[in-house]
């Protein structure tokens, strides 16, 4: 108690006389120990050291037991509080080194406090390295062909230019910081992966590296695009959220890759340096999708500005709609090394043709270019060479079209859908519900375009008095790749649960896996696929057999525009017991909801039914 | 200047470890952390690529020493290679313009400067000591870049 007085009062030039005078006006003028304990229900405290409150009371998130100076800190925040007033009022040890965060959000309560004379070099170092001026939150969007990846990743950017200054002619985007959240998982292998990161057993922590770290990794090597969107966060928040880093960087935290995972714990940052948000609980219990944390930070308005950094992959295909067929023939020579450009062409066309050459090396080969593979470089190097005596500038390319496509932008992923059928005359009702995340013919700006990724799409039937259970599909993929001269990408389908399959014009329900494999072709608007199919699936309505089915799928994707989308598709089902269907279907879908219809044939027998399907995102 | 160069060179040459920290992406993959327990950002600021890639100074700080101002670079050259040297034959580009930033030089003059003598400063299997080097060369022989950057070590 007397402690702490003496450190609220001593600076370090106190002489001795003066020292013991404060002492005396402190015994009268501060507030007492008991004052600064009831800090505790203070939000910012609260969300600074992680605390949830739940029916059994408080309890911190951070796993790691440095985290806390009291032994029941990760259960009390007041004895916490009590442990770190203490703490700090010797005016000696560390802790307001260690823990930079909790002084700062006290010494803004309580300004009277005297910082402990202990000098915190290394925090010193750290953030004058940082140099933070501005806060980014950037989102690293999926793979190419790559669905499992449609999810993203975020992380943060902390900018060393003043906010809403990122322009400047000496760009210094790639000398900023990235803050990362990600798991420790000791190379496990993706079986054991999948099931630690579902379970919370990996560790999962902060880092602090350099951007231009996490530019390398994932716009080139794994050809994301990456979009950064600067937060209307004050220095001060932004220091908060430096000190939270550095602080945080002592713990751990069990990782859930559905819900604790990166985009959740950029969440927890952002608020734990603005305690008036309350973002956190705007994210669902189940899961947490990286892309729709930015819709939430947009909804509450933390956005001003985004900016585009496009991967090689769209590097290249924006340069190739540049070039005239004939130059397109000519750039993939050059790429091959089989014949030099034609001198005659003027220099602006010839530096495009090396330039699109060179982002197609850098595509193709990303993984090997990056390695350093001898082979890749030898191929690269005349392309160099040749590029570097054209002694002029590309000019910029224009992305601006991307912008409409802005992870922002998106349908929120969860949907609910009803439907209205008749089949025979009969007429029905469907209830669906999908967790996450996109199919063929939602609203496309923000998504994987050609590409289904549902988890866990439930469906009921009410036909006539029944209400029945029809599909939990645990997970539907179907990838249209894009196969093309430069990139051959292939088409392929993944399901994996609970349906419906028809034997004898009867509906039977079957849990299996079906799998697909082939090609597609993609135009500007039509883009037709052709799959060989395999299925493995067991009816447990009247047959309990275990089946096995092969057949083909002939579809064809018309894209029309964002919002009206037509989907046909054929499928040749080979085997007694499920039967060969065709299916067209039309959608019209905005942002928030969808309408469109259906119609189904079966072959055999010529049943058909017709739907019309409403769907709202949320 | 030459000789500091040379020195410093010596130095970080068995100091400085390449780092390529790609891993698989996504959420939660790809990072790489220390102990449970040990503070993650004083890991990576006091070991040996950390200390080099955390200091960075965007090339306006006159209070790093010409050692660290030559670890820097090296580390940012070793880290961006592949795209610098693509920018370096385009000659733009914002790795390029980085690269310049830290030399204290006017990005667009060093941009095409490095594009003009692009064979010299990389030949295929350059390392990025080698770069550097050439492009101290190159500027302490070109008046107008020796003029304009303020920065050369």
């Amino acid at each position: 108690m007397i402690r702490l007085m003496l450190n609220v009062l001593t600076s370090s030039n106190l002489n001795q006389k003066s020292f013991l005078m404060g002492l005396l006006w402190g015994a009268l003028l501060f507030p007492s120990f008991s004052v600064f304990a009831q800090d505790w229900h203070d939000p910012q405290w609260l969300k600074l050291l992680r605390y949830n409150k739940s029916l059994f009371g408080y309890r911190s998130e951070a796993d790691g037991k440095n985290f806390f100076l009291h032994p029941d800190g990760r259960t009390s925040p007041e004895k916490e509080l009590k442990a770190f007033v203490k703490a700090i009022s010797f005016g000696e040890g560390d802790v307001h080194c260690r823990f930079p965060a909790r002084f700062r959000w006290i010494k803004k309560k309580h300004p009277e406090i005297a910082t402990p004379i202990t000098p915190c070099e290394k925090l010193d170092e750290f953030r004058g390295r940082l140099k933070a001026k501005s806060l980014f939150l950037v989102f690293s969007s999926y793979y190419l062909n790559n669905p499992a990846s449609s999810f993203g990743h975020t992380f943060l950017r902390l900018g060393k230019n003043p906010r809403g200054q990122s322009d400047e002619k000496v760009q210094t985007e790639l000398l900023d910081t990235g803050i990362n959240y990600g798991a420790e998982t000791g190379g496990a292998n993706p079986v054991w992966f999948a099931i630690g990161g579902l379970a919370g057993f990996f560790p999962g922590s902060y880092s602090a590296i350099p951007y231009y770290y996490k530019v390398r990794e994932y716009n080139d090597f794994e050809s994301r695009d990456l979009w950064s969107y600067e937060l209307n966060f004050t220095e001060e928040e932004i220091l908060f959220v430096v000190d939270q880093v550095w602080e945080l960087g002592h713990t751990y935290f069990e990782y859930y890759f559905l819900t604790e995972n990166c985009s959740y714990h950029v969440m927890t940052l952002l608020e734990g340096a603005r305690p008036s948000l309350n973002i956190v609980k705007d994210l669902t219990y189940l899961y947490v999708i990286p892309a729709d944390t930015i819709r939430i930070l947009n909804d509450h308005k933390l956005i001003e500005t985004v900016k585009f950094r496009a991967a090689p992959s769209t590097i290249f295909y924006q340069q190739l709609k540049m070039l005239r067929p004939s130059e397109q023939k000519m750039m993939m020579s050059l790429y091959d090394g089989k014949k030099e450009l034609n001198p005659e062409l003027s220099r602006e066309r010839r530096a495009l043709i090396y330039d699109t050459a060179l982002s197609l090396m850098d595509f193709k080969n990303a993984k090997a270019v990056l390695k350093g593979d001898e082979k890749i470089h030898a191929k690269k190097r005349p392309l160099l060479v040749g590029r570097s005596k054209i002694l002029i500038r590309s000019p910029d390319l224009d992305f601006s079209d991307k912008m409409k496509e802005a992870p922002h932008k998106g349908h929120r992923s969860k949907r609910v859908a009803l439907g209205y059928l008749n089949a025979k005359g009969k007429n029905k009702i469907d209830f669906e519900w999908r967790f996450a995340y996109h199919d063929l013919l939602d609203y496309s700006p923000a998504y994987p375009h050609r590409t289904k990724l549902e988890v866990g799409r439930t469906s009921f039937r009410i036909d006539g008095q029944n209400l029945q259970f029809r599909e939990f599909q645990l997970l539907d993929i179907l990838s249209l790749g894009k196969w093309d001269r430069f990139n051959r990408a292939s088409a392929w389908k993944v399901k994996f649960g609970n349906y419906q399959t028809r034997y004898k014009n009867k509906e039977l329900t079957t849990q299996g896996t079906s799998l697909g494999y082939g090609l597609s072709f993609h135009s500007r608007y039509f883009s037709p696929y052709l799959l060989a199919h395999g299925e493995a699936s067991y009816i447990s309505e009247e047959l309990y057999k275990m089946k096995l089915a092969y057949g083909a799928d002939a579809g064809v994707l018309m894209d029309f525009s964002n919002q009206w989308k037509i989907y046909s598709v054929f499928e040749i089902r080979i085997n007694p017991w499920n039967e060969s269907q065709w299916l067209n279907e039309i959608r019209y879908s905005t942002q928030e909801f969808a309408f469109g219809g259906h119609q189904r044939a079966f072959t055999i027998n010529g049943d058909q039914e017709y739907g019309l399907n409403f769907y709202f995102y949320l | 200047m030459k000789f500091l160069l040379f020195i410093t060179l010596v130095v970080l040459s068995s100091a400085v470890m390449a780092d390529k920290p790609y891993g698989m992406g996504g959420c939660g993959l790809g990072s790489q952390l220390m102990g449970k327990e040990g503070n993650q950002i004083l890991a990576i600021t006091t070991n040996g690529t950390g200390t080099n890639t955390f200091a960075i100074s965007s090339g306006t700080s006159n209070c790093v020493t010409a050692a660290e101002q030559t670890a820097l670079i090296k580390n940012f050259i070793e880290a961006n290679h592949h795209s610098l040297v693509t920018d370096m034959a385009k000659g733009q580009g914002d790795s390029v313009k980085t690269l310049a930033s830290f030399y204290g030089c006017d990005s667009d003059l060093f941009a095409s400067k490095v594009q003009q003598n692009f064979e010299t400063i990389t030949n295929g299997k350059e390392s990025a000591t080698q770069i550097m080097v050439h492009i101290n060369t190159m500027i302490e022989n070109n008046d107008s870049l020796n003029a304009k950057c303020t920065h050369v070590i």
